[in-house]
């Protein structure tokens, strides 16, 4: 009796050594906390990349009235000269400047950065709401393999986008923009790879209820400073 | 006692072998075979997708075998069984799931055979090798912007979503909300899942019609619900009433563009998305093994303007 209740022992315990091993026990609170740490905050992490990340490669950007030169007169060098989000025709730009505010609309304000000075070939986005991913992009800071899921990454541009739109654009309209006067700017811009096939930035686009209406470089803006 | 200590010996011995089995490395790769896997056929974008990978593996000198997971996990997570035990090279990919099918590739993984998304992704970047991906979000903050450029800014509409396990339901929908959201005049009525079927999309759109007989448009997360609401709102008369919008490129949709019958849609490129992973699975088996996690593959938007640049799945290059 004795030896096969010892052999029956022998068994179950090499089965419950293999069993045990195979599973891993925690506390429900363990797992909870391992999964609040996992959850993105996508708020912080655009507060973060504001706050400490992007004015470190803001020195980087662009002069506007070159880049603009590029874009209209040799778009394969301005391509190189861009920032490309895995396969796309579109190209982002960090890019600075200094120029006329020619006039505004509810888009933002149409500003000319080259001669003449009449001739607008810049909008710097000032509405109620700025989308698309420019800032995220052109600063090259974001890198999309570093999310588990894409919907992180978007959130990311999302949340960059308030910040713009609460940081910079709503004190901006404080100032009191007013036609004919300079404006410096510092801003990112996302540029489809025919955008000048049909008509140069800064060239006529047809004509608008208030004027002509210019083929203008949509700028989303960093920084902005009535002179 | 013999008999007793010959069944001890040959269960320990059967437990070592078992979990010493468990524990056995990636097995050496000498196939030249690549499966592809693909959601579900009874899509034609997805037949593309899949003709492309099959043809660009084939051209690389592979032997391709095709596994249609028919939008279930389950039967999905069958055919990884039957790629591990096949010992193929490689797996192209189209996931039914983004969460649900990490499982199967962490388990290929485990089997030393590296996976390559296509179009959709798993939320996991340390068990796929690449995965290459419509930037679904952005593609619908272009439609976003087109859509109330053509409504002015005011209107009704309604909202088919797609597979809600699927990521591509949720940028797209988030993409085009993150624009559309910031006009208070445009009024979403309805939302609905139609599970990005065409014959789903029609009965739901028929279902919705009848409480929102006036709306002004609608937006459809896969060309597939588009042309399926469509045929819905043809059926109710209203289809010049009601704008359409879809995502995708598929061929019904381009050339219903073309008519004039809906307004516009996302292209995006399966050929584009299935050559790039063929061509990076040939790449890792041939010994490269650098590949950036995620690769975003743009999405164009097709409108009645520009539909002379676009073809069925792609431009007319």
């Amino acid at each position: 009796m004795k030896r096969r209740h010892l052999f029956y022992i022998v068994v179950l315990g090499a089965l419950a050594l293999l069993v045990g091993s195979s599973v891993e026990f925690r506390s429900l609170e363990q797992k909870r906390a391992e999964d609040r740490a996992q959850r993105f905050d996508a708020a912080q992490y655009a507060r973060d990349f504001w706050d400490n990340r992007l004015p470190g490669v803001l020195e980087t950007a662009q002069d506007a009235e070159e880049l603009i030169g590029l874009f209209n007169t040799d778009m394969k060098a301005a391509i190189r000269a861009g920032r490309t989000l895995g396969h796309s025709r579109v190209h982002a730009y960090l890019l600075k400047g200094e120029g006329t505010i020619v006039s505004v609309d509810e888009g933002g304000l149409h500003v000319s950065v080259m001669a003449p000075e009449d001739c607008p070939e810049i909008v710097l986005c000032t509405g109620v709401y700025i989308s698309g991913n420019a800032v995220r992009d052109a600063s090259g800071l974001v890198d999309v393999s570093a999310f588990s899921d894409t919907m992180k990454f978007n959130k990311i541009s999302f949340e960059i986008n308030k910040i713009v739109v609460e940081e910079v654009i709503e004190p901006f309209h404080d100032t009191g923009p007013q036609v004919g006067r300079t404006i410096a700017f510092v801003g990112a811009a996302e540029v489809a790879e025919d955008a000048t096939e049909e008509v140069p930035f800064g060239g006529r686009a047809g004509q608008a209820a208030s004027g002509p209406a210019y083929h203008l470089l949509k700028v989303v803006p960093v920084r902005l400073a009535l002179e | 006692m013999a008999k007793k200590v010959f069944v001890l010996v040959t269960a320990l011995l059967f437990v070592t072998l078992w979990v010493g089995g468990c524990r056995k490395g990636p097995q050496p790769d000498a196939s030249r075979k690549v499966a592809v896997v693909i959601s579900t056929l009874n899509n034609p974008w997805f037949v593309v997708l899949k003709d492309a990978a099959k043809g660009r593996a084939e051209a690389l000198g592979y032997e391709v075998d095709v596994f249609d997971s028919q939008n279930s996990p389950a039967t999905e997570a069958g055919h990884f069984d039957t790629i591990i035990d096949g010992k193929y090279a490689a797996i192209l990919f189209n996931p039914t799931d983004a969460e649900g099918s990490i499982a199967s590739v962490r388990r290929a993984k485990g089997a030393g055979i590296p996976t390559f998304c296509m179009d959709r992704e798993i939320s996991a970047n340390d068990v796929a090798i690449s995965q290459i991906l419509s930037d679904n979000f952005t593609g619908c903050v272009a439609l976003g912007e087109y859509f109330v450029e053509k409504l002015g800014g005011k209107g009704t509409y309604v909202e088919l979503l797609g597979l809600l396990g699927d990521n591509n339901t949720r940028n797209r929908s988030d993409g085009f909300h993150s624009v559309v959201d910031n006009h208070p005049e445009l009024k979403m009525v309805a939302q609905q899942t139609a599970d990005f079927d065409r014959t789903k999309a029609m009965e739901v759109m028929e279902s919705i019609l009848q409480a929102h007989p006036d709306i002004d448009a609608v937006f459809c997360g896969n060309d597939a619900m588009a042309m399926g609401a469509y045929r819905a709102l043809a059926t109710a008369g209203k289809d010049e009433q009601v704008m359409v919008f879809g995502f995708d490129g598929a061929k019904d949709v381009i050339d219903a563009i073309r008519a004039g019958d809906i307004v516009a849609t996302g292209m995006q490129f399966p050929k584009t998305m299935a050559q790039m992973a063929a061509e990076s699975a040939d790449q890792y088996i041939k010994g490269k093994r650098d590949f950036p996690q995620k690769v975003p593959v743009a999405v164009e938007l097709v409108t009645q303007e520009n539909i002379d640049k676009y073809i069925a799945y792609g431009r007319d290059e």
